[in-house]
């Protein structure tokens, strides 16, 4: 079945199920399934497991599809956000302009200048927050949209350092989105070229005769072999000088090629500041280049070691399936990410298609981390009706610990139980789950209006516009509820009351 | 040769505990723990301003010497140490008052420079070699051994419950940063406790709504008040002060832990003037404010701060510095006998640098915090074993 036909299909059922007919009960197991590879699977995502079944579903969602599974709703909404219009070498002109006028300025003025600078570039960060949001809330390919954010923390930067600050958006946009279920070596790749990366782990400074370790020790420790991936201190620095060049041009120069030089977009190669002379890396001579091809090297040797291969499959199955995955999992998972020579989509097929993943044993038992807990809650909600504001999502993650672009250390956020259970989390849903319901006004509003101070009738017209549709969400959470929620839930004199004490029990705080 | 070529006087002595007077009365005794993340520059703090190969090593970054006539010069402890200018007021009068001690070339055996692994490793309260072992952390150790002698507990002040809390028994977390105010009705939060009954979250549940009943609504909105535009070295300040209070209000919080980023200077990292002298004396500053603030009970309360490594003893070519190997640690306290630098020592030099780049760990945190329990809860034998396995509890001599 192709993917026309697929979707075809996919929309006379939908059609079908808005009939009288449709009395089709949501599945455990199946919610199970879609509630580790989705954000909380909605009754589209039901219907689209039920007309493809499993293999047809994950092929349909192991490809990356771009903005093809969004409302057009949704999709215009991204359209008419400024970031999406917006090109980081347009900000680093901006960034001059600034620089330039405020020169000769006194010290105050130059520091408002800057300041107000960096208030419209945080204003940018926020759209991507708000972009990203979009997808995770309303695209029906969930799993590309959980990737991106699975990349962007496993390569993770951090918004207020420095120029990371205009650079984040494109970061996530075009090094991270484009290849989260491509091959593993074409990701590493575009972020290594990213003035975002190169910026945040300082390799932007790393320099022949002025070498910084920062990048290169991470690029091995947590982006490609792990820690205990067998790389000693000489490889750490022997990659700090093969690193040396790989950095930034803010200039206007056009992109292309002079020399050994070369310029694609704000990233430059730099042969005056590599290194050229002879280095042993990992056990291989690397006899001294001037040009970017020694990196490509290392790259290589990075991305084919069998570490790396350990060392990404076990993350992706931490994240998708289980805390502590199970050792022959993980070795067929790592075996087919070497057969395919690190393909994305190749490694999570092997994980989703497992017996494993299917087993009940294994289900509904990852702690979901504060953006599924956030996302899921919403999506459960209300499903379809696409937020006007997402400032109390990005607050709500905030108070969660876990705020976009907010992660300091180059880590990223953890994935498991342990990283995420306590009781002021735990505490802190509970309220949330409250302001979700209650407050759900303020969720279908600009944050514009609300900041022109709104008509308290009109919060009250938005909230009658969007009522709890208790029927709709029911079907989608019973089937995971134990008897003892679900006696408490029947004591809930409301929806409202109901849909809170939903989202605070033990069960939705699992996937 | 140097002083430091020799061990102290009555380091190598073996403690006799058990007879040995208690620092404090049992039960009377309050312990935080600051976790530095990110490797602070502990060259930055305590200066080496005898070494001549401390200035050759970092020609950009080095804190003046003392009588320099640099406006940021370090001032001078003894003839070997300086402390960096920027804790004037807060650090290093504490030292003078006899209420701090700082500790060199201190640290763990971990060699493998990776943040992630050495805070790990140091909030388990591990020795170096082997796998890491998630099940417990050293203070939840600490709480259920204490759990028999009165009615210590501990509260973690971090956003999630980090590794030196994990274990047996349940610690709560009071996330010091955001602040969501509790509107649960009691209906809803008898309903909530009722959800998670039986479960294995059922402890946190419960815990985390009376936490938030627990901590007065004006003390948070103390908090959020003065932060309010406080930039990212005051914002600890405000933190700490908080922190004392719930401390010396709330009995049952006798034991806590709080942990304090942005310690990872590869890049101009601004050691006289800049981002990490701003960074340390935003944080001396906090622990200051907090000793004021524990009042009568400071003289029973000690503060130990560490960072789960040092950073290169050379600057790199950003003047910055990379990840390196040994640190100072603090101790402070109301009733310590400071004013002192504590532990082995060696001589500041090229030769005595780990691996030609670092300084060598002889002072193992977990012999410093062996020797810290042993003093504040009389802890030896199985007990101590049980907290921190295979550390020795050598004398420091200054509790």
């Amino acid at each position: 079945m192709n993917r026309n036909t697929q979707c075809a299909a996919v929309f006379l059922s939908l059609l079908a199920a808005a009939g009288p007919g449709r009395a089709q009960q949501p599945s455990s197991q199946d919610l199970r399934f879609l509630g580790r590879i989705t954000y909380g699977a909605t009754a589209q995502d039901m219907e689209a497991l039920r007309v493809l079944g499993r293999e047809g579903y994950l092929e349909r969602e192991l490809v990356f599809r771009g903005d093809d599974g969004l409302p057009a709703e949704a999709r215009f909404l991204i359209d008419a956000l400024p970031v999406s219009r917006t090109r980081p070498e347009d900000l680093a002109s901006q960034l001059r302009e600034v620089r330039r006028s405020a020169q000769g300025k006194p010290d105050g003025q130059k520091r408002e200048m800057v300041k107000a600078l960096r208030k419209d570039f945080s204003e940018l960060d926020f759209q991507a927050f708000e972009r990203r949001s979009v997808r995770a809330l309303y695209s029906r390919h969930q799993l590309q949209e959980m990737l991106t954010w699975f990349w962007f923390n496993h390569f993770n930067v951090f918004q207020n350092k420095k120029q990371v600050l205009f650079l984040l958006p494109d970061y996530e946009e075009h090094a991270i989105r484009p290849h989260v279920l491509g091959k593993f070596r074409a990701l590493m790749r575009a972020v290594l070229m990213h003035p975002a990366m190169l910026v945040y782990l300082d390799n932007a400074e790393n320099a022949r005769d002025a070498i910084n370790e920062n990048y290169a020790r991470e690029l091995m420790e947590l982006h490609t072999l792990g820690v205990s991936g067998g790389y000693t201190q000489a490889d750490v620095q022997a990659l700090a000088h093969i690193l040396t060049g790989a950095g930034i041009d803010l200039s206007t120069r056009p992109n292309g090629t002079y020399g050994d030089y070369f310029k694609q977009g704000l990233f430059a190669f730099l042969p005056n500041r590599h290194d050229s002379g002879p280095k042993t890396f990992l056990g291989q001579n690397f006899p001294g280049e001037r040009s970017f091809s020694e990196i490509e090297r290392a790259i290589d040797v990075l991305c084919r070691h069998p570490s790396t291969a350990k060392f990404i499959s076990r993350k992706l199955a931490v994240y998708f399936l289980a805390d502590d995955p199970p050792q022959e999992l993980l070795d067929r998972a790592a075996a087919a990410f070497s057969r395919t020579d690190g393909d994305i989509a190749a490694t999570l097929r092997t994980l989703f298609a497992s017996r494993e993943f299917s087993d009940p044993a294994y289900a509904g038992k990852k702690f979901k981390d504060p953006v599924q807990y956030v996302f899921s809650s919403i999506r459960l909600l209300y499903p379809g009706q696409v937020l006007r504001n997402y400032r109390p999502l990005a607050g709500a993650l905030q108070q969660l610990g876990e705020p976009a672009y907010g992660r300091q250390t180059p880590d990223g956020y953890g994935m498991r139980e342990r990283d995420w259970a306590s009781s002021d989390q735990l505490a802190k849903r509970f309220e949330l789950a409250r302001g979700f319901v209650g407050g759900r006004a303020r969720l279908f509003v600009t944050r514009e209006a609300l900041d022109a101070g709104i008509d308290p009738s009109r919060l009250d017209r938005l909230r009658e516009a969007h009522p709890l549709e208790r029927a709709a969400i029911e079907p989608l959470v019973a089937p995971l509820l134990s008897q003892r929620t679900k006696d408490t839930l029947a004591k809930a004199t409301n929806s409202e009351e109901w849909a809170g004490l939903a989202l605070s029990a033990p069960e939705f705080m699992y996937r | 040769m140097n002083r430091r070529d020799f061990m102290h006087a009555g380091l190598a002595g073996t403690l006799v505990l058990a007879n040995a007077k208690l620092w404090a009365a049992p039960g009377d005794a309050k312990l935080l723990v600051v976790m530095l993340r990110g490797a602070y520059d502990g060259a930055s703090l305590l200066v080496p301003y005898a070494s001549d190969f401390y200035y050759r090593s970092r020609p950009s970054i080095a804190v003046p010497r003392p009588g320099s006539g640099d406006p940021n010069a370090a001032i001078a402890l003894d003839s070997d140490w300086a402390l960096n200018a920027t804790v004037k007021d807060s650090l290093l009068a504490l030292y003078r008052n006899r209420q701090a001690v700082l500790i060199p070339f201190s640290g763990s055996e971990d060699i493998s420079r990776s943040h992630f692994q050495a805070q790990d490793l140091m909030e388990l309260g591990q020795g170096g070699g082997g796998a890491l072992d998630y099940s417990s952390g050293y203070l939840n150790r600490l709480a259920e051994t204490l759990s028999g002698s009165g009615s210590r507990s501990a509260v973690s002040f971090t956003n999630n419950l980090t590794a030196v809390f994990k274990g047996a028994v349940p610690v709560p977390n009071i996330s010091l940063r955001g602040n969501v105010k509790s509107n649960l009705p009691q209906r809803q939060s008898e309903m909530i406790a009722s959800l998670y009954e039986g479960t294995k979250l059922s402890g946190m549940a419960t815990a985390g709504m009376e936490t938030k009943k627990l901590v007065s609504a004006e003390l948070m909105n103390e908090m959020a008040e003065s932060s309010r535009g406080a930039g990212a070295a005051r914002a600890f300040a405000v933190r700490a002060r908080v922190i004392a209070k719930l401390m010396r209000d709330k009995p049952a919080y006798s034991i806590g832990f709080v942990d304090v980023g942005g310690w990872d200077t590869h890049v101009n990292q601004g050691s006289a003037q800049g981002a990490l002298a701003a960074n340390l004396s935003g944080l001396a500053e906090g622990l200051s404010a907090f000793a004021q603030e524990m009042g009568g009970l400071w003289r029973n309360t000690v503060v130990v701060v560490m960072s789960e490594f040092g950073r290169t003893f050379r600057e790199n070519g950003n003047r910055g510095t990379d990840h390196g190997h040994g640190n100072a640690l603090w101790v402070l306290g109301g009733g310590i006998s400071g004013g002192r630098i504590a532990g082995r020592q060696v001589a500041v030099s090229e030769a005595n640098l780990f691996q030609n780049r670092d300084y060598q760990v002889l002072n193992d945190y977990r012999s410093v915090l062996a020797y810290l329990f042993a003093r504040m809860y009389g802890l030896g034998g199985a007990g101590l074993a049980h907290v921190l396995p295979g550390a020795k509890a050598e004398s420091y001599g200054f509790i």
